[in-house]
């Protein structure tokens, strides 16, 4: 075997090494320290992809003569490389801060089979595995929600899960099957991209999750954003340029949405839930506006507010630990009560609104760069998104933590949680103030996707591949403005007197598109 | 004189930055430096600024260069865009960059009288040095990414002090209130920033605001746009009408901050960057008209709301904003070396004013104890027409509830209506909790 399948070995490992302590019936604080030392572990393996270049696969498909499935089951790409530690680093944060009280046996195998799902499909450029991980979490999440308080939750994100799972792999099946119904396959995938990233209109689940569901189980579902993945693996390779533009819409549309709804939020959990759906939008839009700079801040938007969303998360579970239920109507004080936790949710908060210094201000002056660019109208909507983000995060701070002290007990932080928020925060900081190393990783990984799309949209419009040029003059080509609407790739070519119904619809809907965002990608 | 003036302004801008890494570690490690050991640094790391900065300023005027741009590298680059670390340095940025860190030791050594023995001595002190590098950067920036950074910077510590005392909840509601004027302010400013990317192809200040209107590589409607943008970001920033609600409610800050914030440097750090901008409003007619009728009203505003007010610090902080109003005026009318004169004479001698508000206030209820009531004052009942000039003064132009009444009423309900959309999508009939 080789020292990388050892790697991987050790990666995957981990997580299921963790799942059997939970098993085997040890003292529950000896339980919960294997676990801690598992996603140690799994976090620092992880951190090592970033010595391991391009892999060859590590898994190779059984069905390498198929037209969806050729792609190998296990490899590291220069996409999957920084994400590989992610849902560990999250899998750490979560088991090392939760109060021992919310996370028994059950809670810490669950947690370790979420990191094991999502680390797999990180690895896996295969849309077969990812399907399996993506429908695997959906179900483990739902397991997470048994005790009859969440029975209606339970049900709700139930439903979203069955649309998102349906959508997926009937969208796969029809990606697969190939010929004219290639379309309409992607478009379901688009549905079941929109539904797990909280886009709207399928946004509502998330906060509703959040408010009423338990936080701890959603955000490890959510925060590692699989969905994202899947839409820089399959949907921007593959989708055409309407698609494209009708998701970047809705998504700049969402992001936009969340923002003003999490400002005037009158409870932390829900405004929470909004914070995330307008940050997964804004890492959506950027991925769809096909620019390599929008897709690098997208893919650097993607890490910080992943680890960014969990910081926050946690602090305010933390927070509720020590208070109850957090109404934002009124000051809650305790500002110096608890200081560390304070201005662990500020650092948070502010590397969500993407403030500088942080490593969300990287991925945001990118991402906003870009989008301008292809959306030269509604790019704009991220700027506003960020500003009532900004507005929204300090509302929440100045709530939960200032105001007349509640008393004098010291409520601060104990060690190991202020050693979990404090790396945490170093963490986004350091990447926000150096971020050279992390922003040529991205740009990488842009340049591969939109070669992929390069290559397949190439293949779709009859292009040989020798007859292109280089991935950095294609994405340049890609994103100065060509004619609107290239006709012969979105309608089939037959004559307009011809057109169904259903295509006069589509032509309508794309000129109206081009109308709001009229720069073709 | 180039290798004086880099390594000058290097330190001036390293120490602070310094100094807000040191503080901050030890805010996050239970405070471990102490008042005193807080103290120590504090003036260690500004001192040596304003020493870096002096040698820079010394060193340039001696020197025969007009304009220096500083180059850092770059700080990120993706395929189309490339965020630089520049600074562009002539005699304006290098003296008002002085002002500035003169000001901050100034305030930094009354503080540590002031706040003595105060519980949020050291959070005051890690948000002073926030807005120390924030405002060192603002003059000095060479591109406009940098000039963002220290933008936000300032107001984000601006609204924290503002905060100052938390466990009142006016300070707090009233620090919410400035910070949506700044993110206002700061959502022009990155509009701006991305505008300049996309049209001019560059985000390098010293080619964009050293060259005259016509070299400019922007046609007149985009030169427009941009500037449009920069106004109001100014106008969030230096609180001019109609955005200048925000002002008395900032009063709410420590006497100290009030003053380096309000009196002398954040307020005018506006003006600094519309008489930088200067060739780009040329290039705009209606740009130049925007900036006039924007300084006159503001200044004509602040002028009357000033007469009412019943506290020190906001009857200081309208008038230095009527001086503003006046130096908006003069910038618009190319007057730039009055303005940058104004605005040092202007913020020296309003600092002098808010730092020594408190001792003359503490003189008046002493010599009020010893003659046993009040000091007698003129007073004089208004007229009709003065009633209604007097009521509006009083309710400050009714600027805060027009804003109320036009912007966050009616986003409050549409996203009231939001909300309940979702709550139904999700079966959740019993929430709505507003």
């Amino acid at each position: 075997m080789t020292l990388v399948g050892l790697w991987v070995c050790g990666l995957l490992g981990a997580p299921l090494l963790a799942a059997a302590l939970c098993s085997i019936g040890l003292e529950a604080h000896r339980t919960r320290a294997g676990v801690i030392a598992c996603a140690a572990t799994a976090c620092i393996l992880g951190c090592l992809a970033w010595t391991v270049g391009d892999s060859a696969p590590l898994v190779s498909s059984p069905w390498p003569n198929s037209r969806l499935l050729a792609a190998p089951l296990l490899q590291i790409t220069s996409l999957s490389r920084p994400l590989i530690a992610l849902p560990a680093a999250l899998w750490l944060v979560t088991v090392a801060v939760t109060p021992a009280v919310r996370l028994d046996r059950a809670g810490l195998r669950r947690t370790a089979f979420a990191t094991g799902l999502g680390t797999v499909a990180f690895l896996s450029p295969s849309p077969l595995v990812v399907t399996l991980c993506w429908i695997s979490s959906g179900l483990l999440l739902l397991e997470a929600l048994t005790s009859e308080e969440h029975r209606r939750t339970r049900r709700m994100i139930g439903r979203y899960q069955l649309l998102s799972g349906l959508s997926l792999v009937g969208g796969g099946a029809l990606l697969a099957w190939g010929g004219s119904v290639d379309e309409l396959g992607l478009w379901l995938v688009i549905v079941a991209v929109l539904v797990r990233k909280g886009i709207f209109p399928f946004h509502a689940w998330i906060p509703e999750a959040l408010d009423r569901g338990r936080i701890g189980p959603t955000v490890l579902f959510c925060a590692p954003q699989l969905g994202t993945y899947l839409a820089a693996t399959l949907v921007v390779p593959l989708a055409t340029p309407a698609m494209l533009r009708t998701v970047a819409v809705l998504s700049l549309v969402t992001a936009l949405y969340g923002a003003a709804l999490a400002l005037f939020q009158a409870d932390a959990r829900r405004a929470l839930g909004y914070l995330f759906v307008s940050q997964s939008a804004l890492v959506l839009a950027g991925l769809d506006c096909t620019s390599p700079d929008a897709l690098t801040g997208a893919l650097i938007l993607w890490l910080s507010s992943a680890l960014a969303f969990t910081g926050l998360a946690r602090t305010v579970l933390a927070l509720e630990a020590r208070r109850g239920r957090l109404p934002l109507t009124r000051f809650h004080g305790g500002f110096s009560q608890m200081p560390q936790l304070a201005t662990s949710f500020l650092v948070f908060g502010l590397a969500c609104t993407g403030f500088p210094g942080t490593l969300g201000f990287i991925g945001q002056e990118l991402l906003v760069d870009g989008a301008v660019r292809s959306f030269p109208a509604l790019g704009f909507l991220t700027i506003a998104a960020s500003a009532l983000t900004g507005l929204a995060v300090l509302r929440m701070y100045f709530s939960l933590f200032c105001g007349r002290p509640g008393g004098i007990v010291g409520l601060g932080l104990r060690t190991r949680e202020g050693l979990v928020f404090g790396a945490v925060a170093v963490l986004l900081v350091v990447a926000g103030v150096a971020p050279r190393t992390i922003v040529a990783s991205r740009e990488q990984a842009s340049a591969a996707i939109l070669g992929q799309r390069g290559v397949r949209t190439g293949s779709r419009t009859g292009l040989h591949p020798s007859a292109r040029v280089s991935s950095q003059r294609r994405n340049r080509a890609i994103q100065s403005p060509p004619p609107p609407v290239p006709k012969a790739t979105i309608v089939p070519s037959s004559s307009t007197s011809a057109l169904s119904g259903r295509r006069k619809l589509s032509r309508i809907a794309q000129r109206w598109l081009h109308w709001i965002a009229p720069i073709e990608s | 004189v180039r290798a004086l003036v880099e390594g000058g302004v290097s330190i001036a801008c390293i120490a602070p930055v310094a100094l807000l890494f040191v503080l901050g570690a030890s805010g996050v490690a239970g405070n471990v430096l102490g008042e005193r050991g807080t103290g120590l640094v504090t003036r260690a790391a500004l001192s040596t600024a304003l020493a870096g900065i002096v040698v820079a300023l010394v060193a340039f005027v001696l020197g025969s260069e007009s304009t220096l741009v500083l180059r850092y590298g770059t700080w990120f680059s993706s395929a189309a865009t490339a965020f630089s670390f520049d600074l562009a340095i002539d005699w304006m940025s290098l003296g008002f960059a002085a002002l500035g860190l003169l000001m901050c030791n100034v305030v930094a050594s009354f503080s540590f009288r002031y706040l003595h023995r105060e519980p949020g001595f050291h959070r005051y002190f890690v948000q002073m040095a926030m807005f120390v590098v924030g405002i060192t950067l603002i003059p000095l920036a060479g591109s406009i990414e940098v000039l963002f950074v220290g933008w936000e910077l300032v107001g984000l510590s601006s609204a924290l002090l503002v905060g100052f005392f938390h466990e009142r909840v006016g300070p707090v509601t009233n620090a919410l209130r400035v910070f949506a004027v700044y993110r206002l302010s700061d959502a022009a400013m990155l509009s701006a920033t991305v505008l300049l990317h996309h049209w001019a192809g560059t985000g390098s200040l010293a080619q964009l605001f050293s060259a005259t209107p016509s070299q400019l590589p922007l046609e007149s409607g985009q030169a427009l746009a941009i500037a449009a943008l920069l106004i109001v970001a100014v106008a969030g920033k230096s609180a001019l009408w109609p955005l200048s609600g925000w002002l008395p409610r900032a009063m709410e800050g420590p006497t100290p901050s009030s003053a380096v914030y309000y009196g002398a440097l954040s307020i005018h750090a506006g003006c600094f960057l519309l008489l930088r901008a200067q060739p780009l409003i040329e290039a705009s007619n209606l740009a130049v008209v925007l900036v006039a009728t924007g300084g006159l009203a503001t200044a004509a505003h602040a002028a009357m709301t000033g007469r009412v007010q019943t506290d020190v610090k906001s009857a200081i902080a309208y008038a230095t904003l009527t001086q503003v109003g006046i130096i908006t005026v003069e910038i618009a009318l190319g007057l730039r070396t009055i303005a940058f004169f104004h605005i040092v004479g202007h913020a020296c001698f309003r600092l002098l004013q808010f730092l020594s508000a408190p001792n003359v206030l503490h003189d008046l209820h002493e010599l009020s104890n010893r003659l046993g009531g009040h000091l007698p004052r003129e007073t004089r009942a208004p007229d009709r027409q003065g009633t209604r000039i007097y009521l509006a003064a009083l309710e400050r132009g009714f600027a805060d509830a027009l804003v109320d009444r036009l912007f966050v009423g009616p986003l409050r309900t549409v996203v009231g209506v939001l909300d309940r959309f979702d709550r139904v999508l999700v079966g959740n009939r019993t929430g709505g909790r507003r």
